[in-house]
């Protein structure tokens, strides 16, 4: 079985605005990370992945399938997991009943079988205890974990979470971190998220995207290489950097490409982030 | 680490009768339809009250009245499946449903099919009630049960153009107007007797004629469920259907505005 993705040449445009241009990507088995600003195009790439939107133009293979086709398509969905940023929930069904809808979708049409599938995937993000609540009672925190239950249904070869730890706090990223970084069978993860740590904590590859455009490629560790000797300290602020602020100490880091002699620092991926979206993870963070 | 994940693999078939008897459950116990329950079971248990104490009570207006009673819980039952086919949009969950292999064709034909639930409850109530109501009173048999039958066809036609309004028009809105509509719409008394007779709460007066607009209201309802899917789906199936929807309404509407005045009234 062909676990992994192919993009080739994908383009996908909004009025003028290009949320992907000409992206070329292969990615196999595994969690990658895809970091990036917001507006980077991180969803758009997700959502045609998820197959819910076609690239305007390029070369789509996922799974060893071509999802322009109709039964290829049904196909891979039968093997897809996929968290959008941005969940929706029948907020009258219990949340037993609306993972038991998705996995009827999901075609596990053995209904014990597909019972026994929401009860792992419930203790999977430790949901068990609320599985009868209706999802209007459940709290931010447990509504990203029953997205995240939904995706998990029947195993998927290919899981895509668009921003899946956005709006958790410390101990339920780590608890997400935990599910995620444990999953049997190592699928084709691909994880969008505009935060450095957690591509850190779980990917083994990450992939950065600015304005439509994939700016890196790589491990996390050869990324925040990539920023080695662009990182410097001084007491003084360098007008001539790219970017610098004021740390507790008092000094002022800088990063862009440093003067002769500056003080080089040890650079982080926080760093390597900045150096690579430039202009658009300024924007963001401002 | 590695697990088994085989997943016995589903026929659109299967899918189909699960989903069915999922949206089933789910229109049995929304508020809705048990609003709309209740009016028949009240008006129902008003009229046993009364035939119990009072011997000149009739079926002919009684009966009537329960059937209107029932005809609410119909319309009732249209606005729940209305909603039930909308929460995608209404919860923002359509991306997500749409990277499942489960299409939106199917699943909205599961949504009509469904109706059969409330459809069959309807029935069996209205069939105790009428079953009752013959201990009492005198009953014409054959033209009742037909309207019997009536009230499940009544129930599956609004189903299905309860969908259809969510497939098409996408708001929570035009369907409970037109369930109001069709309730207080009624022809004239001044019109042509026969039109009556395609009036769908009507029940012409022969049995023959009360068959056929039986066939009228399931060709009406093969329509609407046409129409529910035919924005996503367009295969063979949904062809045949639209022609054998066509036919059985063109037959049924020949018959029905060609009869006799004395046999078409309701
Ligand atoms: N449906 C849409 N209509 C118009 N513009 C869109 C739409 N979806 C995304 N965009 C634009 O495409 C760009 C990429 O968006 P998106 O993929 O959502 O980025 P990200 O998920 O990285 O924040 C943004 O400039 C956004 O405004
Ligand atoms: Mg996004």
């Amino acid at each position: 079985m062909n676990n992994s993705i192919e993009l080739e040449g994908v383009t996908k445009r909004y009025g003028s605005v290009h949320a992907l241009d000409r992206v070329d990507l292969t990615i196999g088995s595994g969690i990658t990370g895809l970091l990036g600003p917001n507006g980077a195009g991180k969803t758009t790439l997700l959502r045609i992945l998820a197959t819910v939107l076609a690239p305007d133009s390029g070369a789509t293979v996922l799974l060893g399938r071509d999802p322009a086709m109709s039964d290829d398509r049904t196909e891979i969905r039968r093997r897809l997991g996929y968290m959008p940023q941005e969940p929706g929930f029948y907020r009258n069904f219990t949340v037993f009943e609306f993972v038991d809808y998705v996995g009827i979708l999901k075609q596990i049409t053995d209904r014990s079988q597909r019972h026994d599938e929401v009860r792992r995937v419930l203790d999977h993000v430790d949901l068990t205890e609320v599985a009868r609540r209706k999802i209007k009672a459940l709290s931010g925190g447990m509504r990203r974990r029953l997205a995240l239950a939904q995706a998990l249904l029947a195993h998927p070869d290919l899981l895509l979470l668009d921003e899946p730890t956005a709006g958790l706090d410390p101990e339920q990223r780590l608890r997400f971190r935990a599910v995620v970084s444990q999953l049997p069978n190592r699928p084709v993860v691909l994880l969008s998220t505009h935060q450095t740590e957690d591509v850190v904590a779980l990917c083994e590859r990450v992939i950065v995207l600015a304005s439509g455009v994939v700016r890196f490629d790589g491990t996390p560790m050869t990324m925040t290489e990539a920023a080695r000797g662009r990182v410097w300290t001084a007491t003084e602020q360098d007008i001539g950097a790219l970017l610098s602020w004021r740390m507790g100490d008092g000094k002022f880091r800088h990063i862009g490409d440093p003067p002769a002699g500056a003080a080089q620092a040890e650079p982080t991926i926080d760093d390597a982030y900045l150096l690579l979206a430039g202009r658009d993870a300024l924007t963001v963070a401002s | 680490m590695t697990v088994d994940t085989t997943i016995t693999p589903a026929t659109p078939n299967q899918t189909m009768a699960q989903l069915m008897q999922f949206e089933g459950r789910k229109l049995l116990t929304s508020p809705l339809f048990l609003i709309g329950l209740a009016l028949p079971a009240l008006g129902s248990l008003v009229f046993f009250l009364q035939a119990l104490n009072d011997p000149s009570a009739t079926w002919v207006v009684d009966g009537w009245t329960i059937f209107v009673g029932f005809v609410l819980a119909a319309i009732f039952t249209m606005v729940a499946v209305n909603r039930a086919a909308l929460r995608d949009d209404r919860e923002h969950a359509r991306e997500q449903h749409d990277a499942l292999p489960v299409g939106a064709e199917t699943r909205m034909l599961a949504m009509v099919s469904a109706t059969l639930w409330p459809a069959t409850v309807l029935v069996v109530l209205l069939g105790g009630v009428t079953g009752f109501a013959a201990t009492q009173v005198e009953i014409v048999w054959p033209i009742t049960v037909l309207r019997i039958l009536q009230i499940g066809a009544l129930v599956l036609l609004y189903g299905a153009l309860g969908v259809a309004g969510a497939v098409w028009l996408r708001n929570a809105f035009m369907i409970p107007m037109i369930g109001i509509a069709f309730y207080f719409m009624h022809p004239s008394d001044e019109i042509l007797a026969s039109w009556h007779a395609i009036w769908p709460f009507a029940t012409p007066g022969t049995p023959v004629m009360a068959g056929w607009h039986l066939v009228y209201l399931f060709g009406l309802t093969l329509a609407f469920t046409v129409a529910a899917v035919a924005r996503t789906g367009r295969g063979r199936a949904v062809v045949i259907a639209a022609i054998a929807a066509m036919t059985m309404i063109g037959a049924s509407l020949t018959v029905l505005l060609n009869c006799p005045v004395s046999t078409c009234l309701v």
